[in-house]
């Protein structure tokens, strides 16, 4: 049975395990993110050391000046020698969230069900924005299809979070995708290297598109993908004889599903082994983000890039 | 392409069924948005050619075995060539009478009997032989030909009326140049080697061929267009001036006969337009009465020749709506009696004599050849007599059988110099039957129908030897003989030279005891005919031409498709075979692919139903 028509019970209180059919029913995209995101915040661990960075770096000799607190008296006494402690400066996170909103985007395999894959992304986009925003980082968020639509700086602060709810919230998935060139925009704008998100079906020309990521990932960003694919795009379903159409190029095929289905599944696992062959040497992280999931699974996913940007 | 059962073809809409289907089909498939498309695109332009392959051939299979399940019930002869055959001798006999003049629709039934026969032709090998034998002139030369050949020789066809008057043998019915041809035919294939030997009647009238589909004789075909003939009405007979020769100063009178076709249809010719045509000008014109008659009359004419034509308003059958006519107006000829002609001949010179039809004249025969060839001759035998007019000797043999040999050398004597023919009269012969005159140009045909008890055997020379028939019995025997200047000499143009005359001999005395003609009306106007010299000839300048001109065949034309199903077939073996066994073959051939085809080669057992909803 598909989980996402499953009802929710009483241990699914939290809404980012909520299938997206039933968090679509819970009203507007801030209500729904702010669920998403209490949700998931409820599900982390707390920390024992907050506010400042305990991350251990290295050791290196002492030099004269240096601070007698930051001594590794250990090693003084193992070793008679002086060294001192080194630690990696801890700062506030500046993320950018680049979402794909061409027409692509606004497509069900089974619209009276599943929500769009827009609709998905702009909730993923949100939630992980308002979940950083509460750790104290710096979020903004774009919108784009063949250029940049929308485009809030990376800011903090609670007014940052209406703002970026209010932003995406008037987004409407529209024209072609032709993310190459925004994502090179939002790289010349991204001064300050930190943590960009692409959430996008990548139903894109792929070589102008990882150049771009790769782009972004040489300017000093860590670069994570959210490559949100519907069940019915993943595999090909049905029979008969159909014409499929491009919403954004309106090219029609005219084909028979039961022929096409194989060389369209083969053809499918083929591009996705090719976008993570294409973008891991650059160290750019592609998650697969299927939209009949609860958003709790590449929420997660997201908030270990995080930890990584 | 050749068919058994045609009928069957009305199945061909049939054929229309998978095609609607397959229309059918394309409508429902619904246009469905789908992003991913390009995942397809690199697989697409194959799988699309392929699919759009796919459907054609499934479709021209589906048309295909439609097409051979109504082939088949319509039992399709199939096209094998005839390389592998033996030549073939076709003979088509082409009948191109009155009747195939008919225009009926804007179109002669000529043009229909043609294209029948080009029909015929496409069946054959280009080895096989083809003699186009139209059916008149009765005697017209053929050729073996090629296909090709033939249908030119069709081309050049074109309908025969049939002479108005005929010498020589009895006239043949209708369909008896048909059965002459056929006969010709037959004749000319018995000599020839084939294996394959056909004599195809394209008949211009189908009412003769049997319904019941029998075959008229082996080997021959019979077809003919059926062509629906609507009423027709034509001139049936032409008579001038009562079968009496038109004298100068005297009114002329025409009589002409129209009939209707179908018979019972007389009021179509009731109250039609007759015209007379003489040198272009309409000379006489009237209207027919209930019976179908009118008599022309005109002005009296001067000595000569005249020629024209009788005519009516054009209808269907256009042939017999115009009959040429031609007499000449001559001078009453003075008639010299030499011998004893008997009672019944005096009394109806006499009558001519009186009416002013001759002149008789006393007294010897006028200096000249004639005189001079008839003096140093015994007297006439006892009962016999020598009519002589200026130009003209008519032999009355006697009445004694006995005495018969004694007019043989006056008529040896009086056979024209230069006419190598000679006649001679011999013994009686048996009882003898009606006379018949009918087709004789220049003969009243009162005369017709008259029985001759008996009469001589008169026997000379044929055609050739310048001898020819005037009037013969039903049996054929020749009853009057002529041979004369104008058959071997040609003399001089008006044949009328003191130096030249006719020799007409008769058969019997102008005597009761021999036969009827002495006592009947045709008895005056025979006389008269028999003392002018053109009488019996078939060229115009005759004394009157125009005559009976023969009943045309009916023109109804038997109705609905004509050809039974025997006359498909007797060509069928030229040109294939019945293609049932392979029709069925390829039927299996079609269904298994067609099967193959639809379920698809990797569709599985998923329902082939239009969705793309994924689950």
């Amino acid at each position: 049975m598909n989980q996402n028509s499953a009802p929710p019970s009483g241990r699914q209180r939290r809404a980012d395990l909520l299938p997206p059919e039933t968090l679509a029913m819970l009203g507007g995209l801030e209500f729904t993110a702010r669920k998403v995101v209490e949700g998931a915040l409820l599900g982390l661990h707390a920390s024992p050391r907050r506010g400042i960075s305990a991350e251990f770096a290295e050791l290196r000799a002492y030099r004269p000046g240096d601070d007698f607190r930051l001594v590794d008296w250990r090693m003084v006494g193992r070793s008679d020698r002086w060294f001192v402690k080194e630690f990696h400066e801890d700062t506030h996170l500046s993320a950018m969230v680049l979402l794909d909103a061409s027409a692509s985007m606004d497509w069900s395999s089974d619209p009276g069900r599943l929500p769009t894959k827009f609709w998905y992304g702009r909730l993923l986009a949100a939630a992980f924005a308002l979940l950083l925003l509460r750790q104290g980082d710096r979020v903004g968020c774009a919108a784009f299809d063949e250029r940049v639509r929308e485009w809030l700086p990376p800011r903090g602060g609670r007014g940052q979070e209406a703002r970026l709810l209010r932003r995406l919230a008037g987004v409407e998935a529209s024209g072609r995708t032709e993310a190459g060139e925004p994502l090179r925009d939002a790289a010349l704008r991204l001064r300050r290297p930190g943590l960009v998100i692409l959430v996008s079906d990548l139903l894109v020309d792929p070589p102008p598109v990882e150049r771009a990521l790769r782009y972004l990932a040489h300017r000093g960003h860590h670069v994570v993908v959210a490559h949100l694919m519907d069940p019915g795009e993943r595999r090909l379903s049905g029979g008969g004889r159909a014409i499929l159409r491009d919403p954004e190029t309106g090219d029609r095929v005219r084909i028979a599903m039961a022929d096409a289905r194989e060389a369209y599944d083969a053809s499918v696992e083929a591009a996705l082994r090719q976008w993570k062959s294409a973008l891991r040497p650059a160290g750019i992280e592609h998650h697969l983000v299927d939209t009949s999931l609860a958003p709790a699974r590449a929420l997660r996913a997201l908030t270990r890039a995080r930890g990584r940007g | 392409m050749t068919f058994l059962l045609p009928a069957a073809l009305a199945a061909l809409v049939l054929v229309g069924l998978p095609v609607a289907i397959h229309l059918l089909r394309r409508e429902e498939t619904r246009e469905e948005s789908f992003p991913a498309l390009r995942y397809l695109l690199s697989d697409l332009r194959v799988r699309q050619r392929r699919l759009r392959l796919r459907e054609q051939i499934l479709l021209a299979l589906r048309v295909t075995a439609v097409l051979a399940a109504v082939l088949a019930a319509a039992r399709w002869v199939m096209p094998v060539g005839s390389g592998h055959l033996p030549p073939a001798d076709v003979v088509i006999v082409l009948e191109n009478g009155i009747v195939s003049g008919a225009v009926v629709d804007g179109r002669r039934i000529l043009d229909d009997q043609r294209a029948l026969a080009a029909e015929l032709l496409d069946r054959l090998g280009d080895h096989d032989r083809v003699w186009v034998m139209p059916t008149a002139p009765a005697d017209t030369p053929v050729f073996p030909l090629t296909r090709s050949e033939a249908v030119m020789a069709l081309e050049s066809v074109e309908p025969v009326a049939e002479p108005v008057v005929e010498t020589g043998p009895p006239a043949p019915g209708p369909g008896a140049s048909v059965e002459r041809a056929v006969e010709r035919a037959r004749a000319l294939l018995a000599v020839r080697p084939a294996a394959l030997q056909r004599v195809v009647v394209v008949r211009s009238d189908g009412a003769r061929i049997p319904e019941d589909g029998s075959v008229p004789a082996p080997g021959v075909l019979e077809l003919d267009p059926g062509v629906d003939m609507p009423e027709n009405r034509g001139i049936t007979a032409v008579e001038v001036n009562g079968g009496l020769v038109p004298r100068a100063g005297e009114p002329v009178t025409v009589d002409v006969q129209l009939r209707a076709s179908p018979p019972g249809g007389s009021d179509v010719a009731a109250d039609v337009p007759v015209r007379l045509v003489v040198g272009g000008e309409t000379v006489a014109a009237g209207r027919t009465d209930a019976e179908g008659r009118v008599r022309l009359t005109l002005a009296p004419l001067q000595e000569g020749s005249i020629s024209g034509w009788v005519e009516i308003d054009p209808d269907a059958l256009r042939l017999d709506d115009r009959v040429a006519l031609a007499f000449r107006v001559v001078p009453p000829p003075t008639v010299r009696v030499l011998g004893d002609p008997g009672r019944w001949t005096r009394l109806a010179l006499a009558t001519l004599d009186e009416g002013g039809r001759i002149r008789m004249a006393a007294g010897p025969v006028p200096p000249g050849r004639i005189r001079s060839e008839i003096e140093p001759l015994p007297p006439l035998p006892a009962g016999s007599a020598l009519l002589v007019t200026e130009d003209l000797v008519v032999a009355l043999p006697p009445a004694d059988p006995s005495l018969a040999a004694g007019l043989d050398p006056w008529i040896e004597a009086l056979t024209p110099e230069g006419a190598r023919g000679r006649i001679r009269l011999a013994e009686p012969s048996a009882p003898g039957t009606f006379l018949e005159v009918s087709g004789v140009q220049g003969l009243p045909t009162a005369m017709v129908g008259t029985e001759i008890h008996r009469r001589y055997r008169l026997a000379g020379g044929g055609p050739e030897g310048g001898v020819r028939v005037l009037a013969h019995l039903l049996d054929g025997t020749p009853w009057i003989l002529e041979v004369g200047p104008g058959v071997s000499d040609p003399g001089d143009a008006a044949g009328r030279a003191p130096d030249r005359w006719t020799l007409r001999v008769l058969g019997s005395p102008l005597d009761p005891a021999w036969g009827d003609l002495p006592t009947s009306a045709a008895m005056v106007p025979a006389l008269e005919r028999l003392l002018l010299p053109g009488a019996g000839a078939t060229d115009p300048g005759g004394p009157a031409s125009a005559g009976v001109a023969p009943l045309p065949p009916s023109p109804v034309v038997s109705a609905g498709p004509p050809p039974p199903g025997w006359s498909r077939e007797v060509l069928v073996e030229r040109r294939g075979r019945e293609g049932g066994p392979f029709l069925a073959w390829l039927l299996f051939v079609i269904l298994c692919t067609e099967g193959w085809l639809a379920a698809g080669p990797r569709a599985g057992n998923r329902p082939d139903h239009e969705t793309s909803t994924p689950p």
